[in-house]
């Protein structure tokens, strides 16, 4: 059943095209990619989802409603949540207040908000740290908070930007895992990964986007040996059986 | 943790001394001076206060302030003088007269932010004063007289013998004002405040709506801008835009909540507490003498101030005095506030 | 016809003091990111040299004016190095705004304290008075000779940020502090230059207003307003884009003047900038 639709997305910045058409389905409860060589048009792609760019034309469906062009605090309601790549966190507050913040969309009230956050940072594995001032975080802890405050928003669909970028393989690891975890929880996830280890391993389907296009959807092992994929990313001289 | 306990036993004497003082106050000291310069303080800590709603929490730094004050009292006293309606429902007429304003005004200024949407603020301020020095109706530059009143003085809000019941009314006010500041800094708006001001695109994407949170903001501190307008009318029985909108005023407000200390609790309270009566002695001290030398002495006390120590008075009386004046929360966040 | 030359002059000579303020807050905000709030009040101080020179000293406001540079370059190198360079260590944005309300306030009441608060003019300048008379207009001399000594100036520190080694250094540090710092340029030295050289121009607007205009303490403020109204519109990276903004301000005031009414004149200045504001949040203020 598909639960995120984006149709015939475009998007253009006067006369730049960064998304030309891009059409893909998310079914429930899949983990979906979005991968492309560096200026592809996947952070737009996203923001455009996320509702921090309007789309020029082509409609973004969530659950059979269009929200194409909605600012990102309704799209939020509406149980689309997203991590961001830099300045992902509230530095000035704990890592507590910062899950609170995503917790208060669920509930106003300070109980229960505190609640809903903790047990967020519980499935992330930042219970210990609740009371840290969340600056002294380091980068693998600052994206399982970034993760936990979208989550203490209890979104049907999350949104991962580059969240494995510049950790070390143990902690990519321990990151895909809680994907992973997550997932089994019932979440859709759409994720744009670089690190291409990464992204086989965890994405049932990948779209890679070159030059703001569609040029191949499928599963990971088809994905991997599309001609033009290779092409795109490792120029012409690169194909191989 | 007996230290702990020792802070909170100093604390309890702190504080009810303190309390007491300000009750019994105004039957201690009955000269009407002393008594002027509480009230005087009690309104400036108000104001600082209501500015600090925007600016302490939102980072929204408005030097205009003044037009809500004006407002507030101009509402008010038309009210009252046109239609004869109590100046109690003036007041609140008065606060939400300002807020009006306010959500007028914030709403075509709502990307601004820092320096611009300062001076977005001063110039609003000059719109608004010049509109009511040209506007008639309520009596342009020539302003408004609120008539003398004898009889029924709760009623009309005024108060000839002394000056003992709009002390404990600003005092009121003030108070409603702490407990404003304090229950929307602990609750989800203050939250979003913070997180809006500082990494505006994950507070949006976690459900946090700018435009909704800053009108907000706008609209709290100007209805109680505009409600101690309206007291201050009452009090002085004259108004006019030179007087009760004027630059001067809303750069005061500024000051004093930054020299006490923006976005703490009790920041602005300490710096009305401070410059205040060093404003209104010095200008009793030296009479003509002396014109300009209390705001003076207040430019440069803030100038001191800002270069030395720009987080304000309150971090200079150090860590533990600051934790107990400051309202924070004990060092582990508001999240201690939750547990029960 | 007559009137609206007559307005159309009044409002370049005075356009032509707006740029020299302007000039002066965008080149110390391009090169410290400070909006000196207390702007207008360097200008009040200005106008009271230019006014007891000529007073107590007898010498003629145009005369006056490398007195008065000197005099207000010296304030604002002070000013800088006791407040402002303490103040920007901190980088904290509200104090930075406050500090120099804090200055503006400060000046204000000083010179209400020294000067009282009632309007000082000269009455008569020698060898200006009266008005010059072409095609139509008359234009008193003293204004004449303002707005001449502003054009001038205007062009003089055009010349001196674009076309020399210093001006251009000073440039530099504006548009990309650390680049600068990078190729070695002592960036404290070129804060100390540009707010002095800020402030300083504001000698000859000084010397050149009280030709015009009266002076009270409270008189600073207003300009200042005005000078960030001009920067704002004048925002287009371009210190020629705060002449011609400075120009429309001017013009714009002077018309609001005559054809509604003078109560109206700062109101509209202002409404304007508000509008431009509100349409171009970004490019539209102080962009160097």
């Amino acid at each position: 059943m598909a639960l995120v639709e984006v149709h015939q997305l475009t998007k253009s910045f006067g006369g730049l095209v960064a998304n030309d058409r891009i059409s893909f389905t998310v079914d429930a409860g899949m983990i979906m990619g979005i991968i492309g060589p560096n200026g592809s048009g996947k952070t737009t792609l996203f923001n455009c989802v996320s509702g921090f760019y309007a789309p020029s034309a082509g409609r973004v469906l969530l659950d059979g409603h269009d929200i194409a062009g909605y600012p990102p605090h309704r799209i939020c309601r509406l149980g689309l949540a997203r991590t961001f790549q830099i300045a992902e966190i509230f530095t000035r507050m704990t890592v507590l207040e910062n899950a609170m913040v995503g917790a208060f969309k669920r509930d106003k009230r300070l109980g229960p908000a505190k609640e809903m956050a903790m047990a967020s940072l519980g499935l992330v594995g930042l219970s210990s740290q609740a009371t840290a001032p969340s600056k002294r975080l380091s980068p693998p802890e600052r994206r399982k908070l970034s993760l936990a405050m979208a989550l203490a928003t209890d979104p049907r669909v999350l949104l991962l930007d580059e969240t494995m970028a510049g950790l070390l393989p143990e902690e990519i690891a321990e990151i895909l895992d809680l994907i992973r975890r997550i997932q089994q929880g019932g979440m859709t996830i759409l994720l744009i990964e670089h690190v291409m280890d990464a992204m086989l391993n965890i994405a049932e389907r990948i779209v890679v986007l070159e030059a703001g296009k569609v040029i191949a959807i499928g599963g990971p092992e088809e994905v991997s040996n599309n001609d033009r994929v290779i092409t795109a990313y490792l120029g012409a001289g690169y194909r191989h059986a | 943790m007996v230290k702990g306990d020792e802070t909170m036993d100093w604390r309890r004497i702190l504080v009810g001394g303190m309390l007491v003082g300000l009750l019994l106050y105004p039957f201690l000291l009955t000269g009407s001076f002393a008594q002027h310069i509480i009230i005087m303080t009690f309104m400036y800590a108000t104001l600082s206060l209501a500015w600090d709603i925007l600016g302490g929490h939102a980072y929204l730094f408005s030097f205009g302030q003044a037009a809500f004050f004006g407002v507030g009292a101009y509402t008010s006293s038309m009210l009252y003088v046109r239609l004869g309606i109590t100046p109690w429902v003036g007041m609140l007429a008065a606060g939400l007269a300002a807020s009006l304003l306010g959500l007028i005004v914030g709403f075509p200024t709502s990307k601004l932010r820092g320096h611009y949407f300062a001076i977005s603020t001063l110039a609003l301020l000059v719109v608004v004063q010049t509109f009511f020095t040209n506007w008639t109706f309520v009596g342009g530059a020539r302003g408004l007289s609120l008539p003398v009143v004898t009889k029924n003085p709760w009623f009309n809000l005024q108060f000839n013998q002394s000056k003992t019941n709009y002390y404990f009314i600003m005092l009121g006010l003030l108070v409603v004002t702490i407990l404003t500041n304090w229950l929307l800094t602990r609750s989800w708006i203050g939250f979003y405040l913070r997180a809006l001001r500082e990494a505006p695109d994950v507070a949006d994407s976690l459900g946090a709506n700018n435009m909704l949170y800053r009108l907000l903001a706008i609209a709290v501190s100007a209805f109680f801008t505009g409600m101690v307008g309206c007291l201050y009318a009452q009090y002085v029985l004259y108004i006019d835009p030179e007087s009760v909108m004027p630059l001067d005023l809303s750069i005061l407000i500024v000051l004093i909540a930054v020299f006490g200390g923006s976005g703490t609790l009790w920041g602005p309270v300490l710096g009305a507490a401070i410059l205040v009566p060093v404003m209104e002695l010095t200008r009793v001290w030296l009479g003509g003498v002396g014109r300009g030398l209390d705001h003076m002495l207040v430019g440069l006390l803030v100038v001191i101030l800002c270069a030395l120590q720009p987080d304000g008075v309150i971090k200079l009386l150090g860590p533990p005095a600051n934790r107990l004046l400051s309202g924070k929360r004990s060092k582990k966040g508001v999240a201690a506030y939750g547990a029960r | 016809m007559g009137l609206f030359l007559d307005a159309l002059v009044n409002g370049v000579a005075l356009g032509m003091l707006y740029a020299i303020v302007a000039i002066g807050l965008t080149i110390i905000w391009g090169v410290m990111e400070i909006v000196n709030f207390a702007h207008g009040d360097y200008l009040m101080l200005a106008m009271y040299v230019a006014f007891f020179a000529f007073r107590l000293l007898g010498i003629h406001p145009l005369l006056s004016i490398p007195f008065n540079i000197a005099i207000m370059a010296v304030f604002g190198a002070l000013t800088y190095l006791i407040i402002i360079k303490r103040v920007l260590k901190s980088n904290v944005l509200l104090s930075q705004i406050v500090i120099t309300f804090g200055i503006s306030v400060f000046l204000e009441n000083f010179a209400l304290f020294l000067w009282s608060p009632n309007f000082q003019a000269i009455d008569e300048v020698p060898g200006l008075s009266g008005s010059i008379h072409f095609g139509g207009v008359y234009v008193s001399k003293t204004l004449f000779a303002m707005a001449g000594v502003s054009a001038i100036t205007c062009l003089a520190l055009l010349y001196f940020i674009h076309r020399t080694t210093t001006g251009k250094t000073i440039l530099a540090v504006a548009m990309d502090r650390e680049m600068a710092q990078l190729v070695g340029v002592n960036t404290k030295k070129v804060e100390l230059m540009a707010f002095s050289l800020g402030i300083g121009v504001l000698g000859v607007a000084g010397s050149g207003l009280i030709m015009v205009t009266y002076v009270s303490p409270r008189v600073g403020f207003l300009y200042g307003l005005i000078a960030f109204a001009v920067v704002a519109l004048g925002g287009f990276g371009t210190l020629a884009g705060t002449l011609v903004a400075a120009l429309i301000v001017g013009g714009t005031e002077v018309f609001t003047g005559l054809y509604v009414g003078p109560e109206y004149k700062y109101m509209a200045i202002f409404i304007v900038y508000l509008l431009v504001l509100i349409w171009r949040p970004k490019k539209g203020l102080l962009g160097w």
